[in-house]
């Protein structure tokens, strides 16, 4: 049975609950003995969740169409890929924990290079300062790229990089708020980038309200935001926030712990 | 690179340059897009690894082209979690049936090619269907379309919105490959 302008009609009403009981009665019938309508109503349905990121269709076919699919991931090519997968994810694992003792290394190498050059500066010149700490931290080269792979990161978050790169702040604000209020997810990158883009601006009061926010995001990254928050209090000499945000990323091993506690000692 | 056919040549042979080379492309932004969606960093891995390996049936089987193999590889792992956070929510441990990792794998193959073709399809509807019924799957109500759209009534919402997923069900329906799934 082809769907005719009646057939769609109907299905309108029945789609949209527009139908009284006995008519829908009557419909139900008619769906029941057709394959049209009941793919029809299925697919209409399953419109409303196959661009959720939090729901999935599921595969209602033909049988014999899954078992032929499932022979080709038995297949002993199939199997033998999988296997070097699993070989070379292991080793790359292996790889990556070499690289990261190794940039462990050069960080603890650096933190005390760090200390020694801060105990000698202090005697040398005793004019430390909060922001001369905060000229000596504010790098912002640990920044994560947001020239990244995928539809998660559209062409808006790579225009970002390169304007922040640039050094275009206001700019770069702009176009956070723009992605923050289209994006539906959460975005603790691209609130790292609008908070430095607020210090970078002079807008202190403003980076502060958005690194507590990325804190309160309980994302992988939030704990990011101390150090961020740290920086601004040293920039603005605010010295009793400044030992106070340090100490927490300190205590609660966060991120740039070690750059933490070389500050702390610094100005306590 | 990673378009040439030296680097999908490659890649179906599991060479470790090319292996290296996606691990280092795209491993971390899935590992990000899973744990911060609550999953754990094993679930990324195994997500990762399942999604390089329907690629490579797929690939094998059915010839594609891949236009950009990162972006491919992340839309797969984005729908293999997706699946995986539903059917975690929907049942309990102690409900979960036994099912062969190649059943599993082939049962997501179909899923996949399903979603391909649904995604692809709305983007052959008119600009205005998309986004009414992007507005939809965001869960703005009727009310909201009325308003953005200044529709007369709740009633001529809907009819749009069946209009819209009516247009977007006929072309699915019209593709050979919603017959091929089917049958």
């Amino acid at each position: 049975m082809k769907l005719n302008d009646l057939l769609i009609e109907k299905l309108e009403k029945y789609l949209n609950d527009d139908m009284h009981h006995n008519e829908r009665e009557l419909f139900q019938e008619e769906i029941n003995d057709s394959v049209d309508l009941q793919e029809f109503i299925e697919i209409y349905n399953q419109i409303d969740t196959f661009k959720n990121d939090t729901d999935w269709v599921a595969f209602k076919g033909d049988a014999k169409k899954l078992k032929q699919v499932t022979r080709l991931f038995q297949k002993s090519d199939t199997v033998a890929f999988s296997q070097k997968l699993k070989d070379f994810k292991s080793n790359y694992t292996d790889n990556n924990s070499t690289k990261k003792i190794k940039w462990q290394r050069i960080a603890l190498f650096s933190s005390v290079a760090a200390s020694i050059f801060f105990i000698f500066y202090s005697i040398l010149f005793q004019t430390s300062n909060l922001s001369n700490i905060y000229e000596q931290h504010n790098s912002w080269d640990e920044i994560p790229s947001l020239s990244v792979k995928g539809n998660i990161l559209e062409s808006q978050k790579n225009k970002l990089e390169k304007l922040f790169l640039s050094k275009d702040y206001n700019a770069s604000i702009i176009l956070c708020k723009t992605i923050l209020s289209s994006s539906q997810n959460i975005e603790p990158n691209i609130l790292l980038y609008l908070g430095i883009s607020q210090i970078e601006t002079g807008n202190y009061n403003d980076a502060l309200r958005t690194f507590s926010k990325l804190i309160n995001t309980n994302t992988i990254d939030s704990h990011k935001g101390y150090w961020y928050k740290a920086m601004v209090y040293l920039k603005l000499n605010d010295k009793e926030n400044t030992i106070n945000t340090l100490q927490k990323i300190v205590s609660n091993d966060y991120y740039m712990k070690n750059d933490a506690s070389i500050i702390l000692k610094e100005i306590k | 690179m990673q378009n040439d056919k030296s680097f999908i040549k490659g890649f179906l042979e599991g060479n470790p340059k090319i292996l290296q080379n996606i691990y280092d492309n795209s491993y971390s932004y899935v590992e990000y897009y899973v744990v911060s969606r609550g999953g754990f960093k094993k679930d990324a891995e195994d997500i990762f690894h399942n999604a390089l390996l329907l690629i490579y049936v797929k690939l094998k089987e059915e010839k594609i082209t891949i236009q950009k193999f990162d972006n491919y590889l992340f839309t797969v792992c984005r729908n293999l979690w997706r699946r995986e956070n539903k059917k975690k929510r929907v049942t309990n441990i102690d409900s979960i049936p036994l099912v062969s990792e190649e059943l599993d794998m082939a049962t997501f193959y179909l899923e996949n090619e399903q979603w391909e073709l649904y995604h692809e399809k709305f983007k052959l509807i008119s600009k205005q269907c998309k986004e009414i019924l992007k507005m939809l799957f965001d869960k703005k109500t009727y009310d909201e379309i009325v308003q953005k759209y200044a529709y007369a009534s709740k009633i001529v919402a809907r009819q749009r919105v069946f209009k819209c997923k009516k247009r977007l069900i006929q072309l699915i329906k019209q593709d050979k490959r919603y017959t091929r799934l089917k049958k």
